[in-house]
């Protein structure tokens, strides 16, 4: 053992985090060594003076104080979540092709504005699937887009720059678990119309299972998403709701379900329904970290690239625009959340959310 | 954008906050005075912190009360010298400024020469945590001043436990070398 690994191992002795075979390795090479063992009795020392410090004190005013701001319902200082960030890393985002894509767009969609039709402006297009019965006619098994307070046909939306930032799995989060409650809706919908009524047959009863199957197809991707991301402890949730997402994505398998015409996965789904009794809590209950690490969002953004097939699950495609210098790009828009994600998979860090608001009037 | 919301935590998690309280509102507001190089700042950003904490009672378990106050107290000091670009005098407030009068360790009564001794030192101790590098200095803040395990140490700043244990190691390495003259060996 040399004396650098010894003194940093005698460290790690003082705060008790070596383990009892490790330390007594550690102090017998530092009994037999001058240098480790004046080491180890200066870190001691340096440390009771660190012990011996004043403290600061609050007084019973701190509390009050405290108590007056709860109940007048102040809010939470803004200041509180703002991590930050080292300039490398700013630059790196301000220096990726997606955000100066972004901005090329933003300045795009301007100065087409007054010209150009709604049909042509990429971003025009993101409220028209927005709007329910706009013209854009979701993929097979999609949700219906939630409609969003927007202006009626060939307006184009007013939209400012809110906000760009890396995709985070807390939004991505967000985004599966509103999903997939809204799938157990229609899935429990699809199920009680197969039930029979009485003496009443039951209605379309092909169709129902199919768009029952449909909806557990997309509960067990949702499910699976939702199931990794806790894997990597970037949400949590409860145990009985992690305990029935597994149970989803167990029984509900579309491949197996796949294996039997839709009359017969249909029965089993209906057999799996009532036993999810807390997963319809989940957009409420999962909760994400208050912010992440660089190293986390490079970790989840490069697996995110790695895996395309789970923002198109997420995010309905609202627009390819196809290669912008040397970026391929598309908007995609999720059902809350960020109104767009830019994804540009051939940079790095490039899996953005844009954030748009509607001009003050 | 935020909305506020009105929440009203059971009476479990209030216990649990109401205990965080008595236990870390002194360790917080010392660790924020550490960052700022003034008390009364230093105060605020504590009360900050627990008034955010009481915000988000229904999103921190309680275990991980401790790393997440220090973490918004952090943020909440950064903020702070980033606007005000504050230089820190902190041994000015912690080294026994009348102005600012701090509780320290050893109550007893003792004869003014050792009490100057005590308070030389501690000015110089200081000034030595004020000159190690700022990452060595923020892992040495938490783990070896407050007492933080590497686990929450590594929620606190972000960064892996092994990092947090190397950059500790660093810093004691440093600060030994410049308290030296106080430590006899």
């Amino acid at each position: 053992m040399n004396c650098r690994t010894s003194q940093h191992e005698l460290s790690q002795c003082l705060d008790g985090r070596l383990p009892s075979g490790r330390r007594a390795a550690v102090m017998e090479h530092a009994a037999g060594c001058q240098q480790c063992t004046a080491f180890w009795q200066e870190l001691q020392q340096a440390q009771e003076l660190i012990l011996r410090l004043p403290r600061q004190r609050t007084g019973p005013e701190f509390r009050e104080g405290l108590w007056q701001r709860i109940q007048s319902g102040e809010g939470t200082p803004p200041a509180v979540f703002q991590e930050p960030v080292p300039v490398a890393t700013k630059i790196r985002y301000l220096a990726t092709g997606a955000a100066a894509a972004a901005l090329l767009l933003v300045a795009w969609r301007f100065a087409t504005r007054d010209g150009g039709t709604p049909e042509q402006t990429p971003l025009t297009h993101l409220p028209r699937v927005a709007n329910e019965g706009a013209g854009v006619a979701p993929a097979p098994g999609r949700l219906q887009p939630r409609p969003q307070p927007v202006d009626p046909v060939g307006t184009v939306p007013t939209g400012l720059l809110a906000a760009i930032e890396p995709l985070t799995p807390n939004l991505m989060a967000r985004e599966a678990a509103l999903q997939f409650n809204t799938h157990l809706t229609s899935a429990n919908d699809y199920a009680r119309q197969l039930q029979p009524r009485g003496q009443e047959p039951v209605t379309d009863p092909d169709h129902n299972a199919r768009r029952l199957c449909e909806q557990a197809g997309e509960m067990t991707r949702l499910g699976r998403v939702l199931l990794d991301l806790q894997a990597y402890q970037h949400v949590s949730f409860s145990e009985p709701v992690a305990d029935e997402l597994k149970l989803v994505v167990d029984q509900l398998d579309e491949r197996t379900l796949a294996r039997h015409e839709p009359a017969a996965a249909a029965g089993s789904i209906v057999m799996v329904l009532p036993r999810l009794r807390h997963v319809g809590r989940l957009a409420e209950e999962i909760r994400g970290k208050l912010s992440y690490s660089c190293q986390e969002l490079d970790v989840f953004q490069m697996r995110l690239a790695k895996h395309p097939e789970v923002l198109q699950l997420l995010f309905a495609s609202g627009m390819e625009l196809g290669p912008v210098e040397r970026f391929s790009l598309s908007i995609r828009q999720g059902d809350c959340g960020p109104n767009a994600v830019l994804v540009a998979p051939r940079s790095r860090l490039s899996i953005l959310s844009i954030q748009l608001m509607p001009k003050p009037k | 954008m935020t909305t506020q919301v009105q929440y009203q935590p059971d009476p479990g998690t209030l216990v649990a906050y109401h205990r965080a309280l008595a236990e870390h509102a002194d360790g917080l507001k010392t660790y924020a005075a550490r960052m700022l190089g003034d008390a009364t700042a230093a105060e605020d950003v504590s009360q900050d912190a627990f008034l955010a904490l009481y915000r988000h009672l229904h999103q921190v378990p309680a275990a991980a009360y401790r790393p997440w106050l220090y973490r918004v107290a952090r943020n909440l000091c950064l903020d702070q010298l980033r606007r005000r670009k504050f230089k820190l005098s902190l041994f000015r407030d912690l080294g026994g400024d009348d102005d600012n009068p701090f509780t320290p360790r050893d109550e007893c009564a003792a004869p003014a020469d050792q009490i100057a001794q005590a308070r030389e030192a501690n000015v110089a101790i200081e000034r030595a945590i004020q000159e190690l590098p700022a990452k060595f200095r923020d892992a040495f803040l938490l783990c070896e001043v407050e007492g933080m395990s590497y686990e929450d140490a590594a929620a606190v700043l972000g960064c892996p436990v092994k990092t947090v244990s190397t950059r500790l190691f660093r810093a004691r390495q440093r600060f030994k070398s410049l308290v030296s003259r106080l430590i006899k060996v």
